[in-house]
This record gives structure tokens, sequence and C-alpha cells, in this order.
């Protein structure tokens, strides 16, 4: 017997043993599997989306007033605070709007 | 019906059914995989690890692009979860003693080869745990499950001749340390 022979030999009794000894029933998955993930994904979904705007708008709430604060004892007028203020609220929503409108474009074309 | 990109789409606008629809077309699928992974002792853990990868995969879906297919995408979500829990699990593993092998194998006549059988079958067990993750999972997809080479290419992210090459690869392995254990294959 070659090598190669001795080699396909042993390949061959593995594959036996592992047929005769892995077979076995398939485990399956609890039959309310899928309802529980989906509850749970609704459940994520709706305390996700109201944090989220909670936290976004303190937290914006929060920058303005911090900026207002530290402009105003910088010494600048009332005027060009609410302009900078207004230019950067304009700006962000204007960024925010094209990101969501590319995601938007992408999603559809995929 | 959608394809997976349809859907996957309606599920980032909201749309709770399209998700659910994903959550069908795939929920036994990543489950045999975390099985493969975590073994037969595991069967509970790898439900666990399916329903966190279905609720990781819902996390980020806002965050799924669409470069690479939704398959490949939650099958290496899985992999990678049930690796890590596999680590974590391996320290609670029961321990088996020859007392359990004589349970399992019983008693009277052909004592001695049912527990000759018995031992192999544990040692065949012990042995697969020493491999790679990865030859571990195609083994048992192939040999347990009964998977064709390319739903198991599918699952592993990897061309059906990558899969071929491990189920040999392993093979040889086993036999050698079926050898150094002093146990035969026939």
């Amino acid at each position: 017997m070659t090598e190669t022979e001795h080699h396909d030999a042993e390949d061959l009794e593995m594959d036996r043993l592992l047929m005769d000894r892995m077979r076995a029933p398939v485990p399956a998955l609890s039959s309310n599997f899928e309802r529980k993930i989906v509850r749970a994904a609704k459940r994520d979904s709706d305390l996700l989306g109201r944090y989220r705007w909670i936290v976004f708008a303190a937290y914006v709430v929060a920058s303005a007033l911090t900026s207002l604060a530290i402009m105003h004892n910088a010494g600048l007028g009332w005027l060009p605070i609410v302009g900078i203020l207004a230019a950067a609220t304009v700006g962000s929503a204007a960024f925010v709007a094209w990101k969501t409108g590319r995601a938007a474009v992408a999603r559809s074309e995929a | 019906m959608h394809d997976d990109a349809q859907l996957v789409a309606s599920a980032q606008d909201g749309d709770q059914k399209a998700f659910a629809e994903l959550v069908r077309r795939y929920r036994d699928r990543v489950f045999r995989l975390a099985v493969s992974i975590l073994g037969r002792e595991f069967i509970p853990e790898a439900e666990d690890v399916a329903q966190e990868v279905f609720l990781k995969i819902h996390h980020s879906l806002k965050t799924f692009r669409g470069e690479a297919q939704f398959g490949s995408w939650i099958y290496r979500v899985t992999f990678n979860h049930a690796v890590n829990v596999k680590e974590r699990a391996r320290f609670r593993r029961p321990h088996e003693d020859d007392t359990a092998l004589h349970r399992l194998a019983g008693s009277g006549p052909g004592l001695e080869k049912q527990m000759e059988s018995a031992q192999r079958d544990k040692a065949l067990e012990e042995c697969i745990e020493t491999l790679p993750e990865l030859y571990q999972s195609a083994l048992r997809q192939y040999y347990w499950f009964g998977s064709a080479v390319g739903e198991i290419a599918e699952s592993l992210g990897v061309p059906e001749n990558t899969v071929k090459s491990y189920l040999h690869r392993a093979r040889k392995m086993l036999h050698g340390m079926l050898k150094e254990r002093g146990l035969s294959c026939d």
C-alpha cells in the first residue's frame, strides 16, 4: 500500500466512524422563539425611540444655553449671539436632512 | 415573496413584520450554526445565542449598508457570538467520570464492548472539542445535521473547497488523536 493509499484508507475509516457516531436528531428551537424575539425587538425600539429624542433635545438645549452664557460673558452682544446660534441650528438641521436623504436613497437603490 | 434586501430596507424603516419575516427565514440556520460551534452539551445556550444575535441585528439594522449579503452578516455575528459564549461556557462544563460511562453502556452481555464503544464516543467528542472552531462547526454540520457542503460554506462564509479541506484536515487530526489514545476507528 502506498503512502497516499494509506492516508486515503485512514480518511475513509474516520469518515465512516463519524457518520456512524455523530448522526443524531437535529435539535430544534422552542416553539415560541420567534414571538419572543419580535416582542423583545419591539420593546427595544419603542424604548430607544422615546429616549433617543429626550436625550437629543436635552443635549441641544444644554449646549445652546452653555454657548449663550460663554459668548455673553465674553462680551458679545445679544444680536450676534442669536445670529451665531441660529446659523449653527440651521446648519446642523441641513446636515442631518442631507445625511438622512442620502441614507434613504442608498436604501432604495439597494 | 420579498428578497432579503427589500425586507432589510423595510425593517430599517421600522416595519416589524419585515423583521419578523427575516427572523423566520434565518432562525433555524442561525440556531444550527450556534449549535455546531457550542456542541451537543450546550443546546439551551445555543438558543440564547440565536436570540441575542437577532436582537443585536435588530439594534444595528440602521447601520447595515447592504455592502455584504444580509445572510453573510448574520452568520458572521452568530459565529463570533457563539465562540465568545463557548469560551465562557467551557468553565461550566459538567464533569463526567467513568460511572457515567457505565450507566451509558448499561449492563448485561457484551458489556465490555459497549463500554469500549461508549469510551470511544466520549473520546471522540473530547477530541472534536480540541479542534479549531471552524473545523468543529464544519464537522458537526456535516456529520450531525447532514448539511450539504454548499450550505456549510454559506454559513461559514468560505468557498466549498475550503469546507472540504476543513473536513479532510479535521478527520486527519481526529484519526491521529484517537490513535494516540489507543483507540481504533473501526
